[in-house]
């Protein structure tokens, strides 16, 4: 009977040739759509994500923010505060060797940099810029921030008393490889200082505002002495980030743990507003696709009404005509989603070769989602079938006397 | 005693549910193993419906059905058509071939249908039967390219694929001209010798009635008349059928009393036990 019912679902399809190119002919187009759209939006999202976590840390240790205790600052000089508030101490990680100990056994941590960060200015002749000193192991840091490959002036590299600027300060104050600055903090802490190299971290604020130094000076200019201000982290998998923040958590419950989820709030949402417009395009896709079918197999019962009849005359079962129906769905279904997947692939290639020529005007490219695509074709494959539900039902209604009687 | 193919008790049919229109009143009748019946009579009068029953392709509002010893009313839907298969052929008025399937396929349906393979057998007995209707050479055809009596006989060819116990047929030459029509009929009947099988044919036309074992007439739904024409000769079975009156007493006397209910306690005894 099965075997009959896929014969028949054959022969059915093969003679309305016509209705069959036209109905594969739009579930391939929607399927094509599909994946290419659902690749878009995949290679749309990573590359953005690239954009905005691959150059910074995904996870940050930071201080917790010191209850006042006392009126007696560090140094031992006993200053009653002009407003009767108690002195506020910067916040701090003090043991933070031991803490990077910590980090540093999980092997899902690409690399944890200690950050001395503070406020400060730097002069150069009458000029004089506010900025973010911001001590670090340069090693460490390259390997989050990609100094070496984001210099784009002089020679990238920390140490002793050279700095690295960005390229916006480095214009405003007209400074090239090689200059001596002067960088002076609130602490009355100020140093002479020479430009190592300019970097480019495609961030204009950035750029403007910070400048890299080794920790050892950063400690003498912020007053901080040993401490650091921050561990910044990078991990393999960003979206893990969550998940490792909450197990750093529980082994460091000292400190706070933030991630870039967090601190990119907004554009986690972008994103998620894009991913559902773009399902939302997808399942209404589908639903036309779906309807297609089941309009192209109603018309099939409605034309076929007489061999119907007699099929369920000479003692077909209810059950193997709607297999007919539901054999014909799940033919169309399949065969225009893999033509469908093929040509979405294909529409894929063809817009990494586009992306490739285009010489960065389109800035990023699309990586064929394979799984996405299989996905994709099992529902239109399933929907397909579920779309013959309705004309397979139709021919299970149907009598064999009405269309015997009536001719 | 003869064993008996079809066996209705007190079969009544009333279509629709809010206008009842009844179309058999109480039929009861027995066919036996082997025998030709025609059923005639004017139209409206419920031969098809009744073949319809008896073809367990419609079921009685009341009244049992036995086909092949087997009580039709229990069976489901699914049960009826695979009963339909198994047991019976049909050869209706349109041949209702499948046009995307070739002569040999179309005739290979029912076993297909049976859940049967493509063996060699199978297909020689397909052939075979093809040769028997004279479309030997036909079986890769397809069906849009024969005549229309080519068609009807690849339909009776289909009809005895299963070597059904009992062929029903409804007008088969109704749509054919005189010459094929008979060509057909002539097939019709060398064929239901060859295999002793029971045959149940509706038809409006006397002269066809009067090959038949056995001919029943139905007017409004009851039984009116019974000829066998081959004892009582064709000309004494022409004159019978040509009276107003019936020669079955107790449809006769429902027929004056127009349109008792039956339930309404009738006097129906079976109609015809003259074996």
């Amino acid at each position: 009977m099965v075997l009959l019912a896929f014969r028949i679902a054959f022969r059915f399809l093969r003679a309305s040739r016509t209705q069959t190119l036209l109905i594969l002919l739009g579930i391939t187009s929607g399927v094509a759509i599909q994946i290419f759209l659902s690749s878009l939006i995949t290679g749309l999202q990573a590359n953005l994500i690239e954009r905005t976590v691959g150059d910074a840390p995904h996870i940050i240790v930071i201080p917790r923010v010191q209850e006042p205790t006392s009126t007696v600052r560090e140094r031992g000089a006993l200053v009653l505060s002009t407003f009767g508030s108690p002195v506020q101490e910067e916040a701090k990680i003090l043991s933070w060797q031991s803490t990077e100990a910590k980090l540093a056994q999980r092997e899902d941590i690409t690399v944890a940099s200690p950050l001395v960060e503070g406020p400060g200015s730097i002069e150069k002749g009458d000029l004089v810029r506010s900025v973010v000193l911001r001590g670090v192991l340069f090693d460490r840091a390259d390997r989050i921030y990609e100094l070496r490959e984001r210099t784009v002036e002089g020679i990238p590299g920390i140490g002793g008393n050279t700095i690295l600027i960005g390229k916006d300060l480095a214009q405003d104050l007209r400074l090239a490889p090689g200059d001596i600055v002067r960088i002076a903090t609130p602490q009355g802490n100020e140093g002479t200082f020479i430009v190592n190299g300019i970097f480019d971290l495609e961030n204009a604020t950035i750029n403007a505002s910070w400048v890299f130094l080794d920790i050892v000076p950063a400690w003498a200019l912020l007053n901080l002495e040993g401490a650091i201000s921050s561990i910044e982290i990078q991990i393999a998998d960003v979206f893990a980030a969550e998940r490792i923040a909450r197990e750093i958590e529980r082994e460091i419950p000292q400190y706070p743990i933030e991630t870039w989820q967090k601190r990119n709030a907004q554009l986690l949402s972008a994103l998620r507003s894009q991913s559902l417009s773009s399902y939302l395009i997808q399942v209404f896709i589908l639903i036309a696709v779906t309807l297609g079918i089941a309009s192209v197999l109603v018309v099939s019962v409605t034309q076929r009404i007489r061999e119907i009849g007699i099929l369920k005359a000479i003692g077909m079962t209810n059950f193997g005509i709607s297999l007919v129906f539901l054999i014909q769905g799940g033919i169309l279904g399949l065969a225009g989603s893999a033509s469908g997947a093929a040509f979405g692939l294909l529409l894929v290639r063809f817009f990494q070769q586009v992306a490739a020529r285009s010489g960065g005007a389109i800035p990023f490219s699309i990586t064929t989602n394979f799984t996405a695509a299989l996905t994709i074709v099992a529902i239109s494959g399933a929907a397909s079938t579920l779309a013959a539900l309705s004309p397979a039902r139709q021919a299970v209604r149907l009598l064999p006397i009405e269309v015997i009687r009536n001719g | 005693m003869d064993k008996h193919t079809v066996v209705l008790e007190r079969v009544n049919k009333v279509y629709g549910t809010v206008v009842k229109t009844q179309v058999l009143f109480d039929i009861t009748l027995t066919v036996p193993e082997g025998q030709f019946l025609a059923l005639i009579g004017p139209s409206g009068s419920g031969k098809t419906t009744l073949l319809n029953i008896i073809g367990a392709l419609d079921r009685p509002t009341s009244g049992e059905v036995f086909i092949e010893g087997k009580r039709l009313n229990d069976f489901g839907e699914e049960e009826l058509a695979r009963f339909r298969n198994r047991f019976l052929g049909y050869i209706f008025q349109f041949h209702y071939l499948l046009p995307e399937f070739t002569t040999l396929e179309n005739v290979l349906i029912p076993h297909w249908i049976a859940g049967g393979k493509r063996t060699r057998e199978v297909e020689k007995r397909a052939l075979y039967l093809l040769e028997r209707v004279g479309l030997g050479g036909a079986a890769h055809k397809r069906i849009a390219l024969l005549s229309g009596g080519q068609q009807q006989r690849v339909a009776i060819a289909r009809a005895l694929m299963n070597a059904p116990k009992l062929l029903l047929a409804d007008e088969p030459t109704g749509a054919l001209d005189t010459k094929t029509g008979e060509q057909v009929l002539e097939l019709l009947g060398d064929i239901r010798k060859e295999y002793g099988t029971t045959m149940i044919m509706v038809t409006h036309n006397r002269d066809v009635a009067l090959r038949a074992d056995r001919i029943l007439e139905l007017v409004d739904g009851r039984l009116c008349k019974e000829v066998y024409p081959q004892r009582v000769g064709l000309t004494e079975a022409a004159a019978i059928l040509e009276a107003y009156e019936c020669n079955i007493e107790d449809a006769a006397n429902e027929l004056t009393p127009k349109g008792p209910s039956p339930s309404t306690g009738n006097l129906h005894k079976r109609g015809s036990k003259n074996f």
